[in-house]
């Protein structure tokens, strides 16, 4: 069974720290981008197409308990909306809720309030969304431990079943990289967001929400079944402009497939007119490439890994690796838990210090 | 050639003073050089030597100079280098000499190495042309550099020349006086051959090549020749002299400098100072020879990574071929693994071969601290020669330590002789004289034990006295000193490599700054790194780097793990340079820093 990621790449107003490819404001572009989606995915299909068991005359088949999620920033989306979407077949939303905090929002360049936030949540509710995320970010330039404990606070009262909390990195390009590059923003010490990460481990756990993954916090079952594709290392399409995707075409790529669509409207209309994916880049994956990245992806979640089951996928890993994961074990940077290996949890927020021996 | 033309010379002076300069311009005016060969500083051949733009290897060169009085004199020059750590250099040079230029820097005046080398010139009674150089720079002063070579080096200066070696000026009045002044050398042709052996080295076409000077008889190709010290015998294959470029000649008589190759394989064998003479025409006596130059600084090369020992090994041997002057022992330290042992002339010299191992050979080194060698006397009465911490025996069976101690000579400007000596006394120095050369030139002489001086004196008495202070120094004798182990610890483990032997009065300032520097160069790392001095068991300082907090990677975006991956492949390669020891990640810089002058 195969994920797909769509990037619908439309923003009303760009934040001061994204760098997802998006255009803002510009709504004439959208109608012709429908279009070219959908070429997209016959292209796909036409290429590589799924197995017999699809019925007929059916380009994609969505398995009837899919969880199908829609992105949905607060003040844009209303109740008609909501319902529109479910209708549809959406069966889970994701609200970008990010802070509660009037200055943070600011910082962030976001367009909502709290306010926004909560119609949101309603709306969705009324709508019969049962599973919905919410997102949060902290470590923001400004933002205090005392800051960040009371956005926590007001997030569980939502009851969301799902909470992803994210600690800001501000990448190169964005307005908010410049901002501190001038030294108008700082950011928060790194003790202060470890302070805060633990803060959020404590207040989500007692809250009732299982912390499954590096930055992403669940009631059991409510887990994101498609964010789980990615550190397990299963396949998943990736459509629309910067999109990324994995899969593993039949007999052609036993160690999986790479590919990415350029980060550009234009790059990827061009690429679609002229008939073929618009891949911008394709790497074959050899052995080396899959062990790692199912090491370095699967130890992000609280599970961890089954070195078997990777291996009964592909094979024994490289040596470099073997011995890099005995080290790694023998330092106490990772832990044995019956057939499974993860990364301590006090360790969880230094976790690149362990990664880093794995790539 | 008839003897009678023959003048060899050195060129001699303090670092910088314009040696080599002056020597492209002697060149150049007798023709010896081709105008497409001509290039700044030309007998500076090694790339370290331009770089740095400072000579460190003495070079020979042959000259034809056709004089006013009308006859062809063939002149030997040698150009010689400046800095102290390679004066051995210069002594030997001055041996294959009847004369020495001395250059003096109008704009800097007399200084310790332009004593030093004009003395080590006096001792072997050889005529001094006086050049005064560098008489273009605006802030040249002829006639106080003048007085102060008379009241300081004792020199008449009546006759002496000012000269440009940049500008070309007084070129010619150089050769002139030369030609008039120096003596030729003197010698029998057909008496037994005695030829001292100024310099070899290992070529990898011909095997050694030795530079010779011959005193007296002839040498020639098929000639059998024996090696005074070792006794044994060698065939000539080729005799010759650079003019500058590497040309045969049928035999070297009296008086002549050139190269003898004579299929000898090992550099072990041709040491120099040692007398060359005909196996069976032999040589009574051999000549004097040169005092046996010894290793003052000792540091241990390690490679960074650990499968790199075999090729620092062979990096290490081919370097010694051509520089006897450094020496290396297999060592094994706990914290960093196998590696060498080496010692050298001085820091100049350790960072030069250093440089040359990691450009020249590719291979990545960790330096340790430099220290100088002790003589440890045990409780049994018996002496060990420790040249490195790690091997002062143990506290029990140590009596005492003695230290090598130096007599330094410093000049200077006397506004700063207050900042001088309080550096000297800080470093314990033992004033033995201050005289002043001129109203307002000092020349200070102190004992000073050469642990205080080895790394970073030199740079502070620079500063002391706005870069005008010179020095030089000579080994004196070995001193019964208060001196104790520093060890530094990491997370409770003794870190052999960062060991140090310091004065027992300057063991806590040292030890609190050892920590320090450590706790700034050592990353934060997973765990909390406690960094401790100790003498013996008692901890006497303590610093701690607390944990990383933060390293992750917190989103996903959008499935591109790709990006992931190189984030983390960056993040490896910076940990490249660190050196894993017990558990924690030192930084290889960490190990030479240590001595480091305080900031
Ligand atoms: N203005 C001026 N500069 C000179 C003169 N002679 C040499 N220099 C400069 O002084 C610097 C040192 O010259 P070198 O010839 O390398 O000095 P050296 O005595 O051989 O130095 P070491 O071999 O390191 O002891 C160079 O930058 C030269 O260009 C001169 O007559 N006038
Ligand atoms: S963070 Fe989301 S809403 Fe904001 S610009 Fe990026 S994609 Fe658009
Ligand atoms: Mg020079």
């Amino acid at each position: 069974m195969r994920g797909i990621y769509v990037h619908i790449p439309f923003c009303v107003k760009k934040c001061a720290y994204c760098d997802f490819y998006s255009v803002a404001g510009d709504k004439t572009a959208l109608e012709d981008f429908r279009g070219l989606l959908v070429r997209e995915m016959d292209l796909f299909a036409g290429k590589f197409p799924f197995d017999a068991a699809v019925p007929a005359d059916t380009v994609f088949f969505v398995a009837p308990d899919a969880e199908v999620t829609t992105e949905a920033n607060p003040g844009t989306v209303g109740a008609e909306d909501f319902r529109t979407l479910r209708a549809g077949g959406f069966t889970r939303v994701s609200i970008g809720v990010q802070s509660f905090h009037a200055q943070t929002l600011r910082t962030l360049g976001r367009i909502h309030g709290v306010e926004e936030v909560r119609a949101a949540h309603r709306d969705a509710r009324r709508a019969g969304f049962s599973s919905i995320g919410i997102d949060l970010i902290f470590g923001i330039p400004g933002q205090e431990p005392s800051d960040w404990a009371a956005d926590l606070d007001i997030s569980v009262t939502f009851l969301p079943a799902h909470i992803s909390a994210y600690a800001l990195a501000p990448e190169p390009g964005t307005p908010i990289h410049r901002a501190i590059g001038r030294g108008e923003l700082s950011m928060p010490p790194d003790d202060s967001v470890a302070e805060m990460y633990e803060k959020t481990r404590k207040v989500l756990a007692s809250a009732g929400y299982r912390h499954y993954e590096i930055s992403n916090f669940a009631r059991p079952g409510a887990e994101c079944r498609h964010n789980i594709k990615y550190w397990r290392r299963e396949g998943y399409l990736g459509l629309g402009p910067s999109a990324h995707g994995l899969f593993f075409p039949q007999g052609k790529a036993p160690f999986g497939m790479r590919t990415a669509n350029p980060p550009s409207l234009s790059g990827y209309r061009r690429g679609i007119e002229e008939g073929c994916l618009p891949w911008e880049n394709v790497h074959i994956c050899n052995r080396e490439d899959a062990w790692k990245e199912s090491l370095i992806a699967g130890l992000r979640m609280r599970e961890g890994i089954d070195l078997a089951e990777i291996e009964k996928k592909n094979g024994p890993p490289p040596e470099d690796v073997r011995r890099a994961v005995q080290t790694l074990l023998s330092s106490g940077k990772l832990q044995e838990k019956g057939s499974r290996i993860l990364l301590p949890v006090h360790l969880l927020f230094v976790s690149n210090e362990a990664l880093q021996a794995l790539v | 050639m008839r003897i009678e033309h023959i003048r060899n010379f050195s060129i001699i002076a303090h670092i910088d003073h314009g040696k080599s300069t002056l020597a492209d311009r002697l060149l150049e005016f007798t023709g010896t050089l081709t105008e497409r060969e001509k290039v700044d500083q030309f007998l500076d051949k090694m790339d370290i030597e331009r770089e740095r733009g400072i000579t460190i290897k003495a070079q020979t060169v042959r000259m034809r100079y056709r004089a006013k009085d009308g006859k062809e004199y063939v002149l030997n020059l040698i150009d010689t280098p400046g800095h102290v750590d390679f004066s051995y250099e210069v002594s030997r040079s001055l041996c294959a000499c009847e004369g020495a230029v001395l250059v003096v820097d109008a704009s800097q005046g007399v200084e310790a190495q332009t004593l030093a080398n004009v003395y080590m010139a006096l001792e072997q009674n050889l005529e001094i042309v006086t050049v005064l150089n560098k008489i273009d720079l605006p802030n040249a002063e002829p006639d106080r550099v003048k007085r102060e070579i008379e009241e300081v080096i004792g020199l008449e200066t009546k006759d002496i020349i000012e000269a440009s070696a940049k500008k070309g000026t007084g070129i010619e009045e150089i050769l002139e006086r030369i030609v008039r002044k120096v003596p030729p050398p003197a010698g029998e042709p057909e008496a037994p051959p005695k030829a001292l052996i100024v310099d070899s080295w290992f070529d990898n076409y011909q095997g050694v090549v030795i530079l010779a000077r011959v005193f007296e008889g002839t040498l020639r190709p098929a000639q059998k020749i024996i090696l005074m010290s070792t006794g044994n015998v060698f065939e000539i294959q080729k005799v010759g002299v650079f003019c500058p470029h590497p040309k045969e000649v049928d035999a070297l008589g009296p008086g002549e400098v050139g190269f003898v190759i004579a299929n000898i394989k090992d550099l072990m064998e041709t040491k120099v100072g040692d007398t060359i003479t005909d196996a069976k025409h032999r040589a009574a006596v051999p000549l004097p020879g040169f005092k046996v130059v010894r290793p003052m600084v000792f540091a241990g090369f390690y490679p960074v990574v650990s499968d790199e020992y075999g090729q620092l090994r062979t990096a290490i041997e081919k370097l010694r071929l051509n520089d006897a002057s450094f020496t290396a022992e297999p060592e094994t330290s706990v914290a960093l693994g196998f590696g060498f042992r080496c010692g050298f002339l001085g820091l100049l010299h350790m960072e030069i071969i250093q440089e040359r191992l990691e450009r020249e050979y590719g291979v990545e080194l960790i330096t340790t601290a430099p220290t100088v060698g002790y003589r440890a006397v045990k409780m049994d009465g018996t002496v060990e020669v420790v040249d490195s911490p790690a091997r002062l025996p143990e506290p029990l069976d140590l009596d005492h330590i003695e230290e090598p101690v130096i007599l330094a000579t410093l000049h200077l400007p006397s506004e700063h002789l207050g900042a001088v000596l309080k550096l000297c006394e800080e470093r314990r120095g033992v004033q033995r004289q201050m005289k002043f050369a001129s109203s307002n030139r000092v020349v200070l002489e102190y004992e000073m034990p050469l642990n205080e001086i080895v790394l970073d004196f030199y740079d502070l008495l620079k500063t002391a006295s706005r870069g005008y202070a010179s020095m030089d120094y000579e080994f004196l004798e070995f001193r019964r000193a208060n001196l104790v182990k520093l060890d530094i610890l990491l997370n409770g483990e003794k870190v052999d490599a960062l060991s140090l032997i310091v004065h027992r009065d300057n063991a806590y300032p040292k030890g609190r700054d050892v920590t320090e520097r450590l706790r700034k160069l050592i990353p934060r790392q997973m765990f909390e790194v406690v960094i401790q001095a100790a003498i013996g068991s008692k901890i006497i300082a303590r610093e701690s780097i607390r944990a990383i907090r933060k390293n992750v990677i917190a989103k996903c975006y959008g499935g591109d793990i790709t990006r992931k991956r190189k984030l983390l492949e960056k993040q490896k390669e910076g940990k490249k340079r660190m050196k894993q020891v017990g558990t924690v990640e030192i930084p290889q810089e960490a190990f030479l820093s240590i001595l480091k002058v305080k900031e």
